[in-house]
């Protein structure tokens, strides 16, 4: 059975070399590294460490790249498909745990939740969440612990099933929905993620306040049917 | 006929020829027909804005002239931003279809 890791990257030269290495000591070999138009060597790194690396020519956001990587897993007979982090905020051996509720199961989809596993953050990014889980339990009336946790585990049924349309980082929304509207059986999994420093610079992943409003304004207006 | 008169009609006479010579989308096409005829009568015969103020509650001609801008404004902004949207989509699938072909490409060379 095939597990693609899917790891959309952007200028991650600094850490990405570290945590492919990661993954592959635990014994992932189907990995896909999505460049999203970095200006730095992250597609040279992805591509020393001899995994499949697909390049965005231009910046197209981390929806899109995502997108890119699980149509590429999806294409190359992928079961089962991981969203992973580049810069390290996720441990590579909840990988399996993540993967259990698929396996044994037969959940369609796995959401990493930081709420369950009463992880401590800081305070701003708590008040952050929370307002956006009840955002989507208003919008699309899926009631969740955990709304915008990057690290999730699809089937090959239940990636086809949230085939992801927008590009930015609107997609934690849009997975939602499509879980929602496709009827996905899905799973929460308490994960731990991993809050150093580099990781808490407000706006490093284009999720500063004005992107917060953005989103917003995008999900309102793909609500009313643009 | 006053000179602001003459200018709005010679405006509409020209917008109307545009949309005529550039028919992509038939229902789209004969709204735009309908606003600039709609444009030159009111530019023709003031007395219609005023009269038509009056039928819809509108306080003067000129008010109701505001409004129907700026209606028309926000429905342009409104298709702008869906066909923006759409042509963002398009860009991603050839940017997603480059990526996954080029790397299709490396893996058959590097063979």
């Amino acid at each position: 059975m095939s597990t693609f890791i899917v790891i959309p990257a952007l200028n991650e030269e600094k850490y990405l070399g570290q945590v492919l290495d990661n993954l592959k000591e635990r014994g992932y070999n189907n990995i896909v590294v999505v460049d999203d138009g970095s200006t730095d060597k992250t597609y040279e790194v992805a591509k020393s460490k001899n995994v499949t690396a697909l390049k965005h020519i231009i910046n197209r956001g981390q929806g899109a790249a995502l997108q890119t990587g699980m149509t590429y897993a999806l294409l190359n007979n992928a079961e089962y498909i991981i969203h992973f982090d580049s810069d390290g905020q996720h441990n590579p051996d909840e990988i399996e745990k993540l993967l259990a509720p698929i396996k044994n199961e037969n959940f369609e989809a796995c959401l990493g939740s930081r709420f369950l596993s009463k992880q401590k953050m800081p305070l701003k990014r708590k008040i952050v969440l929370k307002g956006g889980i009840f955002l989507i339990w208003v919008m699309y009336h899926i009631k969740l612990t955990d709304v915008h946790n990057g690290f999730r585990a699809f089937s090959r049924e239940g990636a086809k099933k949230t085939i992801m349309t927008t590009d930015k980082m609107e997609h934690a929304s849009e997975i939602l929905e499509k879980i929602k509207k496709n009827k996905v059986r899905y799973k929460e999994i308490p994960v731990n993620i991993i809050y150093e420093e580099r990781h808490l610079k407000e706006g490093r992943k284009g999720q500063g306040r004005f992107d917060a409003i953005q989103i917003l304004l995008k999900m309102i207006f793909k609500k009313m049917g643009t | 006929m006053d000179f602001i008169q003459i200018i709005i009609l010679i405006f509409a006479l020209f917008a109307f020829s545009r949309v005529i010579l550039n028919i992509k989308n038939r229902l789209e096409s004969m709204f735009w027909m309908v606003f600039w005829l709609g444009v030159m009568a009111a530019a023709i015969y003031p007395t219609f804005v005023i009269k038509l103020a009056e039928i819809l509650g509108v306080s003067s001609g000129i008010y109701l002239s505001i409004y129907a801008t700026l209606i028309v404004l926000s429905y342009m902004i409104f298709r702008l931003y869906a066909k923006l949207e759409d042509t963002e989509k398009k860009i991603t699938k050839i940017i997603r279809t480059v990526a996954i072909k080029n790397e299709s490409k490396t893996s058959k060379n590097n063979r």
